[in-house]
């Protein structure tokens, strides 16, 4: 798997998934919609420039794309402009070393800048930043512009990589609050079934493009809701180990599919009920600001 | 953590920078009484552990120095446990500072990180330090207080380039030269320090090294004179290498037990 951003040597597993190594490819923080991800490629590859990257709270400065990245914020606005463009690099460096690039869908719910249509991973204002109306706009994507981004992230990697496969997944965590004004349980459903649809459809219509059922394995009936945790919504070990061991087999990747569950939740040996708390996602951060 | 009573029985562990720390506690009246001692050159103490209740170097007797011989020390016959040196130093935020960079001291060649994360890999450092897990060992078996006492910065000497042949020296020379930059050393010293504390954690007090030992960032060097830095059991207690820039002297260990007797309120 790459790595284009690995942890430095002095830190333990926790920390360092703490501060976003370790995740992902890159340390790109949660990148939850397919906007997101063209908008990361476009500003990597020098196609455009995000409007108000930086987000200040508390006198600590957050970049405004991956403000989960560093828990405590940085120390001025200049800091993460720098760090930015180090992160921007290793962007580009894994878009010329890709051969197949996974992508979990995640929501259709996001906000962006009005001027400019930016868009962000997390509200403004909440984790950082300032909410302003006049500023930021809410934005539920539709089926065309899910599908229509990912296919134009889709070309501008194919330029790096001519041969560049596609696995696409749903993440099965269900909403926990909305801003479209509905009820949350139907505002997933909207979410999930376009997330759902696109991925499906983008299989069937080419062929370098495959879907992989995560979301199904998870929420399926017969699961019972035993793959989630106590909340209903954070996936247990047991979820992760047997979405894997599928993945695994699925894909043959030459790889032992018996998954070593700690390497995934870093905590095999607590109590089951503690591993929804290693998942690193920007909603603790909201919760903690929150009080 | 205020310690009471007639009589404050404390255990000092540690490798050659307890040695100037013993010197003083012998040439004072001080309310610290009953102390033990349990000393190893070097890192000797890697497979320090508690047994029953008794402190067990994890080595032979004769690499030990103890206060009474080789004797055994009890848990439970002392009231707080002073650890001393061992590895846990400023030295691992230069170790940290040699690969990994925050934005002011940027180099091309070297990852940036942020304060916060710096911070963190120093805490990591010094969590692996023979010093924490003596800290561990003792904490795993009970409450009573324990103070980490960090090896001291290495004094100003250590910016003379040292005399051709010298390969000890010119070894140290080269490691720390970047801290002979004051603004470096200054954000070494105080990162150490955040680190420290991290590392000790809530349960565990942090002795800094005290302030009015210090030429900028380093050691002043009237804080060496007459040093003793071998500990070997049986040896005539000899004088460091001329060059040895990191042991201190009685008057350092003296200003170090003021501040433990801070510490711990006796």
């Amino acid at each position: 798997m790459l790595d284009v951003e690995p942890a430095p040597k002095f830190l333990s597993v926790d920390i360092a998934r703490e501060y976003g190594y370790g995740l992902y490819s890159g340390r790109y923080g949660n990148i939850y919609s397919t906007r997101q991800l063209l908008q990361l490629i476009e500003e990597a590859t020098g196609r455009v420039v995000p409007a108000h990257p930086v987000w200040e709270h508390s006198g600590r400065y957050y970049d405004a794309q991956r403000p989960s990245v560093e828990p405590s914020g940085l120390d001025s606005a200049d800091e993460v402009v720098a760090h930015r463009q180090r992160h921007l690099a290793a962007v580009r460096r894994m878009l010329r070393l890709v051969d197949v690039f996974v992508f979990t869908m995640g929501l259709t719910e996001a906000w962006l800048d009005a001027d400019s249509g930016t868009v962000y991973p997390t509200a403004p204002g909440t984790i950082a930043g300032k909410y302003d109306p006049e500023r930021f706009l809410f934005k539920n994507f539709t089926y065309g512009e899910v599908k229509g981004d990912f296919l134009k992230a889709r070309r501008y990697i194919k330029r790096y990589r001519p041969d560049c496969r596609f696995i696409l997944t749903v993440s099965p965590v269900p909403l926990t609050a909305t801003a479209t004004g509905s009820h949350v349980l139907r505002a997933t459903t909207y979410s999930k079934s376009v997330l759902r649809a696109v991925a499906g459809d983008l299989h069937e219509e080419f062929d370098d493009i495959d879907y992989f059922p995560s979301y199904e394995i998870i929420t399926n009936p017969a699961a019972r809701s035993s793959f989630f945790e106590s909340n209903l919504r954070s996936v247990s070990s047991e979820g992760v180990e047997s979405v894997m061991r599928a993945f695994f087999s699925a894909y043959d990747a030459g790889v032992d599919t018996k998954i070593d569950v700690s390497a995934v939740s870093g905590a095999s040996n607590e109590p089951e009920a503690d591993f929804a708390d290693d998942v690193v996602c920007e909603e603790m951060l909201l919760d903690a600001f929150a009080r | 953590m205020r310690l009471q009573g007639e009589v404050v029985r404390l255990c000092f562990i540690g490798n050659s920078h307890l040695l100037c720390i013993k010197q003083a506690l012998e040439g004072r009246r001080s309310p610290l009484v009953g102390r033990s001692f349990l000393a190893a050159g070097g890192q000797r103490l890697a497979g320090f552990s508690v047994r029953d209740g008794v402190l067990d170097a994890g080595i032979p007797d004769a690499q030990i120095v103890t206060s009474s011989g080789c004797g055994n020390i009890c848990i439970d016959d002392h009231d707080a446990f002073i650890v001393v040196g061992n590895g846990f130093g400023v030295q691992r935020a230069l170790k940290a500072f040699q690969k990994y960079r925050t934005l002011r001291y940027e180099q091309p060649k070297l990852s940036l990180v942020s304060s916060a994360l710096f911070i963190e890999m120093i805490a990591y450092l010094l969590r692996a330090t023979v010093a924490t897990r003596i800290v561990e060992q003792i904490r795993n078996a009970s409450d009573k207080p324990i103070l980490v006492v960090p090896q001291p910065a290495p004094h100003t000497g250590i910016g003379r380039l040292p005399p051709a042949g010298d390969e000890r020296q010119m070894t140290r020379y080269k490691e720390w030269k970047i801290m002979f930059e004051s603004e470096v050393a200054g954000f070494l010293s105080e990162a150490f320090n955040a680190g420290a504390r991290k590392a000790v954690g809530a349960s565990v007090g942090f002795i800094r090294q005290p302030q009015v030992t210090f030429d900028g960032y380093l050691t002043d060097e009237r804080f060496s004179a007459k040093s003793i830095g071998d500990i070997t059991p049986g040896a005539v207690v000899k004088r460091p290498h001329a060059s040895d820039v990191n042991h201190m002297n009685i008057d350092y260990g003296a200003l170090i037990l003021d501040a433990i007797e801070l510490k711990l309120e006796v």
